[in-house]
């Protein structure tokens, strides 16, 4: 086969489904008269093309199909309405969504979107004070909180509670 | 879409079983040829066809318009048949019915010149188009048999122009390298 072959292999089958625009037939039709390869090639596909019709043409002929409109009236009269499962199962081949080209990609897109974002979101927020562990101490003369810090720092309040002598009235 | 077409469809959602009864006089033969052309039985292929248009029966609520109505109908015919033959296991998607013939590969077969050799040489056909994948398959059966344009190919599969143009093609060289003996070229 030709250089020239090569490049116009897929051109060939658009020239033989009649879908070349006029510049490319003319460019096949050009090469076609010099290359005995191709034109062998085109009559195979004439003949590939034949022997795939025929017999569908022929069974379409044999058959007769009144009684199987008799049979899709009765089964729909029996069964009018399509049952939960068929309604799934319409629902499965239908919807875009289970598309290869679609659930793919965005499943990529999503878990990319996750990988992205779930980092800051575990993040811990270095601005935010840890909670202290508060401890309450009584004892007869004072109270104390102690206040403990992870970062080991303490802080300690002493409450005092007000003598009886100040606080009674004149 | 033709006005009468669309009053059909209009009707048939509405659930008039008469405008079905058109619609199936108009398009049966078409979801015949397809469903032949998948399954090659003429019992699979009649259920096919039941099945289709008790499908759309029931689903032609759905039909809203976006597409021709013949894109959509071809469409449910491809699945159903494509479906209908994965579940009987029937070997046309399947490689091994080429590659487990006991013949071998290079025999010469003789050019479909006598009505014998017609014969034999659809069946090669046919045993080699088993070997192609669904969709170059599909493809070379909504051209081949139902003459689609390129365009409407594409509709019916839900797939680019570019997209058709690539199945028809390598399905096609894939005939030419199983067939090869029979034609030099």
């Amino acid at each position: 086969m030709r250089k020239d072959c090569s490049s116009l292999s897929t051109l060939l089958d658009k020239y033989f489904d009649g879908e070349t625009s006029q510049r490319e037939q003319e460019a096949v039709e050009t090469h076609l008269k010099e290359c005995p390869a191709c034109q062998e090639r085109l009559k195979f596909m004439s003949e590939i093309e034949g022997a795939f019709r025929r017999p569908v043409l022929e069974a379409l002929e044999k058959e007769t199909f009144p009684w199987l409109w008799e049979k899709i009236e009765r089964e729909i009269r029996s069964k009018p309405r399509e049952t939960l499962w068929e309604s799934i199962k319409r629902w499965f081949e239908i919807t875009p969504f289970l598309k290869k080209r679609i659930w793919i990609p965005a499943t990529v897109v999503v878990t990319l979107l996750i990988l992205l974002i779930s980092p800051p979101l575990f993040k811990k927020n270095s601005s935010h004070l840890p909670l202290p562990v508060v401890k309450y101490i009584e004892s007869k003369t004072n109270n104390v909180m102690i206040y403990e810090l992870e970062n080991g720092k303490v802080t300690v309040i002493w409450l005092f509670e007000e003598s009886e002598a100040e606080s009674s009235p004149s | 879409m033709k006005p009468e077409e669309s009053e059909l469809i209009s009707r048939c959602q509405q659930g008039d079983q008469e405008a079905l009864k058109e619609i199936f006089n108009l398009y049966h033969q078409k979801v015949y040829r397809i469903a032949y052309g998948v399954v090659r039985q003429r019992e699979d292929a009649l259920d096919i066809v039941q099945e289709v248009f008790i499908k759309l029966y029931r689903s032609i609520k759905n039909f809203k318009g976006k597409s021709s109505f013949y894109t959509y109908l071809y469409r449910m015919t491809l699945n159903q048949a494509i479906d209908y033959s994965r579940k009987a296991k029937k070997s046309l998607f399947s490689r091994p019915t080429w590659e487990k013939e006991s013949e071998p590969v290079d025999e010469e077969i003789q050019r479909p010149d006598s009505q014998a050799a017609q014969k034999q040489f659809e069946e090669r056909v046919q045993k080699a188009m088993e070997t192609l994948s669904e969709d170059q398959r599909a493809a070379l059966i909504l051209r081949e048999i139902e003459g689609l344009s390129y365009h409407e190919i594409a509709e019916v599969m839900e797939c680019s122009l570019g997209t058709v143009m690539s199945r028809i093609h390598y399905g096609r060289k894939r005939l030419r390298e199983l067939l090869k003996e029979e034609w030099k070229g």
